[in-house]
């Protein structure tokens, strides 16, 4: 793949909440809970965000997206986030107002977690669907609308009739495929899928994400996944990062993590992932110890060295430099190699 | 994928059943609905269900619960009485052929109230319509207008008729009290109603600013709301009516309306305000601003339409409160001017003609009813529209 096309470009992004206290409201502290993060994302490939709860990934999704100071006004936001659009335009959206970025609005689209809070229950899934085209295509006649909205339930599985229905008569899965169809309605370029089959059975996950695999060729759009379940991630992605504690720990080719994993976090993380077969023989099993830091008080130096199996005194001097451990697989921490447990 | 379950034999469908929230409204409908001829209710529904909203949900809810039920009649009554109040108790015809000629006097008397007519005959502007001599006529059932003195017959009992038709009595001046009560319900209906529409007005508007927007605008609303909780509303309005107390009575009463509803948004802005800081940390307001929905079209479309349930109850019971307050004003000689004739006032007469019991007890049942009637409705709305029916 020589001819890369960049897609997205994140360089040190920090997302800091302040939190306020007392009569006068005076910032007493502050919730960094993206702290440096730096990733580039290529077309035509799905780059796996994962992690576990808190520990930011929900937070990057958001900001790329340019609706974390929407939910929080007060965010403070720093860094680049660089979309290519396909005509070789680049674009800022790091701390884009709400009036410039309406425009990009529909090139990058979310699909959201909770299929139950995501789609609004005093419209039908018709009315759904449509609204982001009568907002991002108003070009388009009340007739066209209809038939991209029938096409799109068609695609993501559901029957043309049950578009006059609403969302609470649907099951989990089939909302979350409503969800995904709102998400492709004004074609996007870029899509962040914010863990979009966890809150789903596992029959279901399973149906959804080949849905999307399916969608991600025909439409031609590029996912960010996040998720926390490994399995799923590198079913689906073709890199994967993951994070801890607001910043990315390892970053590569998604075999390359999945199976090689080099971080002393990413190898707790997939030792966690249960085995089908008992004889698979994993040589090891890490349990952490303790609970992750508040992201309000967070170790110096490495995030992790507080559960760190193979911590040293020195960790707490400055985050550790990404090292290039294999070709395209890189590790923050100096102390471990691919392939070699620690 | 199903879109319909199916509960061939479910008897009755256990709390923790729904806890997987898969179609929960329906799960808990039928969980409700589950004792009585299950088999034809449910038939019945799956034709209703194809496109079933919120709203028709809470319908049927609402429909279930028999005293609400009861309060909406009482108050849809109510209601048609004030609107044919001068068809049911009027000092004139209804119809009647006078000379010849056929009149519809009622109706006659709204064009020469908006000045489109006039009565033409001297008799008919005079108001003598008693008196005359009628080919044919149909006079409402009350033939007296809330006005109409009749000193020859005051403090009549109720149910002693004699050659006059008061059915419910009269007062000092003969005044009948049928007549009184049904003209009555025109003003305390409609206090209700403005009063609560001006308070649900502001209250949503500045409820929704301030839990949409937060920040300092939610700082300077829940100071306001302080503020305005923190007025003795009922001196406020005794002092301001003191005031305009020589203007129009329709202008009178306009004003007491408006106060009501000044001093009396705060709790539907507190609620409106609670439910939309629920809302708005929902997914698919957040999905609407990725989407890249202006605000004016998220509050609209996506926040407020998720909010006002709870806004609907307080309204219910708003109602009932500025009929209350309106009654207790006219009570102390406050309220609307002695010209007209309503609830709090007739009960203010009964205050020294004790013996004329019938002059207290009435207007009370009536005030009471009304009271009753709107509590009842916002407690069945509030059941009906409760979280575990939520989608």
């Amino acid at each position: 793949m020589s001819d890369k096309r960049l897609l997205l470009e994140v360089k040190d992004l920090k997302v800091h909440f302040p939190v306020y206290a007392g009569i006068f409201q005076r910032k007493i502290a502050t919730v960094k809970a993206v702290d440096g993060v730096s990733f580039t994302m290529y077309r035509g490939e799905t780059l796996g965000l994962v992690g576990e709860s808190g520990c930011g990934k929900t937070t990057v999704g958001r900001t790329i997206i340019n609706i974390t100071k929407l939910m929080f006004h007060d965010a403070e936001i720093t860094g680049e986030i660089l979309y290519h659009m396909p005509n070789g335009e680049v674009i800022d959206f790091a701390n884009l107002t709400k009036k410039k970025m309406r425009p990009y609005r529909s090139e990058v689209q979310m699909i959201f977690q909770d299929p139950y809070s995501s789609l609004n229950p005093r419209m039908t899934v018709q009315q759904i669907i449509e609204e982001p085209l009568t907002i991002h295509r108003p070009e388009m006649s009340k007739e066209d609308r209809r038939k991209r909205v029938l096409m799109l339930l068609d695609r993501v599985g559901l029957q043309a009739e049950q578009g006059g229905r609403y969302p609470h008569e649907f099951s989990g899965g089939q909302r979350q495929r409503i969800g995904i169809a709102r998400a492709l309605a004004t074609n996007p370029d870029l899509i962040i899928c914010d863990e979009p089959v966890s809150a789903l059975d596992v029959s279901v996950q399973a149906q959804v994400i080949n849905l999307m695999l399916d969608l991600q060729e025909e439409f031609d759009v590029n996912f960010l996944f996040i998720a926390h379940d490994l399995s799923v991630v590198e079913h689906i992605s073709t890199r994967i990062a993951v994070m801890y504690l607001g910043h990315i720990v390892e970053y590569g080719g998604s075999e390359q993590v999945y199976f090689n994993p080099t971080h002393p976090y990413s190898r707790a993380l997939l030792s966690a992932v249960p085995q089908a077969d008992p004889d698979s023989g994993r040589a090891t099993r890490t349990i952490l110890e303790g609970d992750v830091p508040t992201p309000l008080n967070k170790p110096t130096g490495c995030p992790f060295r507080t559960r760190c199996p193979i911590a040293r005194p020195d960790c707490a001097n400055g985050f550790p430099s990404f090292e290039e451990k294999e070709s395209g697989h890189w590790v923050a921490c100096p102390y471990v190699e691919a392939g070699v447990e620690a | 994928m199903g879109t319909e379950p199916t509960y061939h034999d479910s008897q009755k469908i256990p709390e923790g059943a729904q806890s997987d929230g898969r179609l929960q409204g329906e799960l808990t409908d039928t969980n409700l609905s589950a004792n009585d001829n299950e088999k034809k209710d449910k038939a019945e529904r799956k034709k209703k269900d194809d496109n079933q909203s919120y709203w028709r949900l809470v319908r049927r809810q609402y429909k279930k619960n028999r005293p609400a039920r009861v309060g909406l009649w009482i108050i849809m009554f109510f209601v048609v009485t004030a609107l044919f109040a001068d068809f049911l108790a009027n000092n004139k015809p209804i119809i009647c052929k006078y000379q010849g000629t056929w009149y519809v006097p009622v109706v006659h008397e709204y064009l020469v109230g908006i000045g489109f007519s006039s009565w033409g005959k001297e008799e008919f502007a005079n108001d003598k319509w008693k008196e005359l001599d009628y080919d044919v006529s149909i006079w409402p059932p009350v033939p007296y207008t809330s006005r109409d003195n009749d000193l020859d017959n005051s403090f009549v009992a109720p149910f002693q008729t004699g050659d006059h038709s008061h059915y419910l009595g009269t007062d000092q001046l003969g005044r009948d009290l049928l007549a009184g009560l049904i003209h009555g319900s025109r003003i305390s209906l409609s206090i209700g109603i403005v009063a609560m529409g001006i308070a649900t007005l502001i209250g949503v508007l500045l409820g929704v600013l301030a839990g949409y927007f937060g920040g300092w605008v939610d700082i300077v609303v829940s100071r306001l709301i302080e503020l305005f909780l923190n007025f003795p509303v009922f001196f406020l309005i005794i002092t301001i009516v003191a005031f305009y107390q020589d203007s129009e009575p329709n202008a009178l009463i306009f004003l007491i309306m408006a106060v009501i509803g000044l001093t009396g948004w705060m709790n539907i802005a507190r609620l409106a305000r609670g439910e939309v800081l629920r809302v708005r940390n929902m997914e698919y307001v957040t999905a609407a601003g990725a989407l890249g929905f202006s605000s004016p079209r998220v509050i609209f479309r996506h926040v407020l339409p998720n909010s006002l349930a709870p806004v609907l109850v307080a309204i219910a019971f708003g109602i009932a409160a500025a009929v209350l307050t309106e009654a207790a004003l006219s009570f102390l000689g406050f309220g609307v001017p002695p010209t007209v004739v309503t609830w709090g006032s007739m009960l203010s007469e009964a205050r020294g003609n004790v013996y004329a019991w019938w002059l207290a007890i009435f207007p009370g049942i009536m005030i009471f009813l009304t009271v009753l009637s709107y509590n009842l409705v916002g407690d069945g709305l509030r059941d009906a529209t409760d979280p575990r029916l939520k989608l």
